[in-house]
């Protein structure tokens, strides 16, 4: 009776550690912090955390506070008004996220009582590309925002950034406040990778991606400028630089999703005893013909699960339901979405608003239409 | 465990997933109506954003280039004008201090400006010592040549955009010295100081304005600063920059992106006029500090434009008199005058002409300048026709004092009929400034398929109504 329990009480702790000593173990619990995405309003975030915290710099919102890992919390007690912006960014990024992948068999699901890094869902236990694309969609969000943020003086610790001057004597110089895109970047590296602590594969790709959503935000700084001159000529350029539009960053993350590389298990970790040493390491392509990844590069080392069926383990959810493209031939086509199921068609009528027409300044209106609709959904 | 830091809490564990679909996190509605298009233009921001993003860096950049300018003119001035000092050496100052802004402004490229003074004055040598009086003839001849060649031969796109609107000021002041010549006005070519120190005076090198040649000797004749001096060199500083941050900024702002096409038209319109207003401010600026007053009286003043003359205009003609009296000046009394005895309309567009063949071969500013001298001979001759009709006052220019209309300007029809041709006017200069826009083209000058593409994308609809005006004044 006793060992019966015994073993009982055994199976339970097996279970109850099983979790954590699996292959997944660990994985991906740097991204506690997407949680912050759901941490209340914007709003509630200003007047309990900024004000609070410029106070007293120690009170945070017990959403955030529960989601930010120890050096993250400091991050954000040290840089008063920045916890705005990363909530901002992390939900940009889901929106960005969702419109990258609206066609897509995996279309980048989340929901409202999934916390912490399981706000994509189970997905990314697995280190495949949609995993990679989520890592840096998140951490080129959190650069974008924080220098965007950075530019509108919303963060204290920060102001424009001055530096970038050309050489002075020649006319072709530009100067002012630039989006500050030094701080953005500094601050993700500090903040997005403080979770990203250990040896192994997954650790090394997860800092990969977070880094390859960063230079894809700096790479994209646009400088704007007009000409001044006599009879349109242009004696005189004043110029500023500007972040790029999120959606553009959004676009190329997306193409190097296409584009992803595969990269050995066994890449062994950094080489011992150089300068920065988090940083650095060189990943190797599992397919020794190709070319290393490089900066810019999305990197995973497993296949992704073909999202075709529910899978509870995964946490996928499968297509079934899904609205398909009967006429295209492409992943949002019926015959791709539904895996070959077949699907059924109805017609709905949908009210949607239409006729919208902008008014100066600054609303829209619209009207409400009615409108019948085919609507193609998977089995 | 332990390579792992993390600090692992129970919430962050779920593994239960009970439905997936219908997702609900959606896009704002926001997000979706937005009238803007991203990829386009710049979304909306508030003031605060405005100020940061935008005015803060362009003033900044702009004070950067007006200080050094302003700077150099103020050395100029406390060198050559507060002591007595010899002529010669006041000449050599003004070349000095007009080389150190030339360089700050163009770099190396002041080579070409130099080179251009020194061929036009090697032209004026040649031609004056012969009995016919063909200096003015000569020297424009030999600068437009030098101008066309540098553009089409020596200096690359950007640089030449750079460079053309200072080196077309040098080229002035040459020819005007050569007709000076011919009309006796000046009774000998001037020493090659006096004549390189007018060139290149650090008031008006880079900007300009275009100033008479007497003018620029009656500098040093000039004492001290009057308080009146310091009161209008202010007054242009803080309006240049007004007119920098409308033109940069504002003009984005006001009308964004996804307005109509004719608004979007007079935005761009506007934000080159705007961008016309600061220039000509700051070379007024540079001007009075250098010293310079053009004047008859002593109010301390240059005038190079009068913004309300152009935005609400009573006539195109208004428009290109008040746009750059200086240069308006120098093409009246140099180009026009000396066209006359062929015809008014002859006159009017080879002055148009030789204007723009003073800017370069710029399909646009010459399609621009020939339209433009079209569009005021068919208004001047159509409002002078209808005011002997009506014998009322709506002429292109103001009535002078002697007016012998019946209906004088105060009348409230004069007033409406005029108001109505100024905003006839306000649209022909929404269609005709809209091509100076803010696109990559503007750093090498805008080639002759983006001024088609931008009229057509108008209809070409003020050709067609200034056409059926000529032909309707053709009529009559």
């Amino acid at each position: 009776m006793s060992s019966m329990r015994t073993t009982v009480v055994f199976v339970l702790v097996l279970m109850m550690v099983l979790p954590y000593l699996g292959t997944a173990k660990g994985r991906g619990r740097g991204s506690k912090w997407w949680g912050i995405a759901r941490a209340g309003e914007p709003n509630n975030l200003v007047s309990n955390s900024i004000k609070e915290n410029s106070i007293t710099n120690s009170y945070l919102d017990p959403d955030v506070h529960a989601t930010l890992r120890r050096k993250q919390r400091r991050l954000v007690r040290d840089h008063p008004g920045v916890v705005v912006a990363v909530a901002k960014g992390a939900k940009q990024a889901i929106s960005e996220c969702k419109h990258q992948f609206k066609n897509r068999r995996w279309n980048c699901p989340t929901k409202d009582f999934h916390r912490g890094r399981n706000l994509f869902g189970k997905i990314v236990d697995r280190a495949c590309r949609e995993t990679a694309f989520i890592y840096a969609l998140m951490s080129a969000a959190v650069t974008h925002s924080v220098s965007r943020a950075c530019s509108e003086g919303a963060i204290e610790s920060c102001t424009c950034d001055y530096s970038q001057r050309g050489p002075s004597g020649a006319d072709w110089e530009w100067g002012g406040c630039s989006d500050n895109i030094q701080f953005g970047v500094k601050f993700s590296r500090e903040f997005v990778d403080a979770g990203e602590k250990g040896r192994d594969i997954r650790y090394m790709m997860n800092l990969h991606n977070n880094e390859a959503g960063r230079v894809h935000v700096s790479t994209e700084m646009r400088q704007e400028c007009k000409c001044h001159g006599m009879s349109g000529s242009c004696t005189v350029r004043t110029c500023w630089m500007r972040l790029p539009f999120f959606r553009v960053v959004g676009d190329n993350l997306k193409d190097r999703f296409d584009g992803a590389s595969r990269v050995l298990i066994s890449n062994t970790g950094r080489t011992p005893g150089n300068g920065r040493k988090k940083y650095n390491y060189q990943l190797k392509p599992y397919n020794p013909e190709h070319k290393a990844p490089s900066k810019k590069d999305l990197v995973y080392y497993e296949n992704s699960p073909n999202f075709c069926e529910k899978n509870l383990k995964l946490g996928i959810a499968g297509t079934q339901g899904r609205v398909c493209n009967e006429t295209s031939i492409g992943v949002d086509g019926c015959d791709l979405m539904c895996c070959g199921r077949g699907y059924k068609t109805e017609v709905k009528e949908v009210v949607e608003r239409c006729a919208c027409t902008f008014h100066w300044c600054c609303e829209v209106k619209c009207k409400v239409c009615r409108t019948k609709k085919t609507i193609h959904t998977c089995l | 465990m332990a390579d792992y830091d993390y600090d692992v809490g129970l919430e962050g564990e779920e593994d239960f997933y009970p439905d997936f679909y219908p997702d609900n996190y959606a896009l704002s509605d926001d997000d979706k109506l937005s009238p803007w298009n991203e990829q386009e233009g710049l979304p909306p921001m508030s003031l605060y954003q405005l100020y940061y993003s935008c005015i803060y860096p362009t003033i900044s950049d702009g004070l950067n280039h007006i200080l050094k300018a302003v700077a150099w003119c103020v050395v100029y001035r406390i060198t050559t004008q507060t002591v007595k000092i010899p002529q010669q050496f006041g000449h050599i100052v003004s070349i000095a201090c007009g080389s150190m802004v030339m360089y700050h402004f163009f770099g190396h490229h002041l080579f070409y400006m130099l080179a251009q003074g020194v061929i036009a004055y090697l032209s004026l040598v040649a031609s004056a010592n012969r009995s016919k009086k063909v200096n003015g003839w000569m020297c424009m001849l030999v600068c437009i040549s030098f101008l066309l060649t540098c553009e089409l031969f020596i200096v690359d796109a950007v640089h030449w955009h750079m460079i053309r609107a200072a080196q077309m000021l040098v080229a002035m002041r040459a020819i005007s010295i050569g007709f000076q010549l011919d009309e006796n006005v000046l009774p000998n070519l001037p020493k090659p100081l006096p004549y390189f120190g007018y060139l290149y005076n650090v008031g008006t090198v880079s900007f300009g304005p275009w100033i008479p040649y007497k003018d620029y000797l009656n500098v040093e004749a000039h004492n001290r600063c009057l308080g009146r001096c310091v009161v209008n060199i202010l007054k242009t500083f803080v309006l240049s920059l007004l007119f920098l941050t409308v033109s940069a900024c504002f003009t984005l702002w006001l009308i964004p992106s996804g307005s109509s096409k004719w608004f979007l038209a007079y935005r761009d319109a506007m934000s080159f006029r705007t961008s016309h207003y600061f220039v000509s401010y700051l070379s007024e600026l540079t001007a009075l500090a250098a010293g310079i007053d053009t004047s008859q009286t002593s109010l301390w003043t240059v005038t190079v434009t009068r913004p309300w003359h152009v935005e609400l205009p009573r006539s195109l003609v208004e428009v290109v008199i008040h746009w750059n009296i200086p240069m308006h000046t120098w093409l009246k009394t140099y180009v026009f005058r000396v066209a006359r005895p062929y015809g008014t309309f002859v006159a009017i567009l080879g002055t148009y002409g030789l204007s723009a063949l003073l800017h370069g071969l710029n399909f646009q500013l010459a399609a621009v300048l020939l339209s433009l001298g079209f569009y005021t001979y068919t208004e001047h001759a159509i409002r002078q026709k209808l005011a002997s009709v009506f014998s009322a006052c709506i002429q292109a220019r103001k009535c002078g004092s002697n007016c012998k209309h019946q209906w004088k300007e105060s009348h409230w029809a004069v007033k409406i009929c005029n108001f109505c041709f100024s905003l006839l006017a306000v649209f022909h200069l929404a269609y005709l400034g809209l091509m100076f826009d803010s696109s990559k083209l503007q750093e090498e000058g805008y080639s002759w398929l983006h001024a088609i593409k931008k009229w057509k994308w108008l209809n070409f609809s003020s050709h067609w109504i200034i056409v059926s005006t000529f032909a309707f004044n053709y009529l009559i």
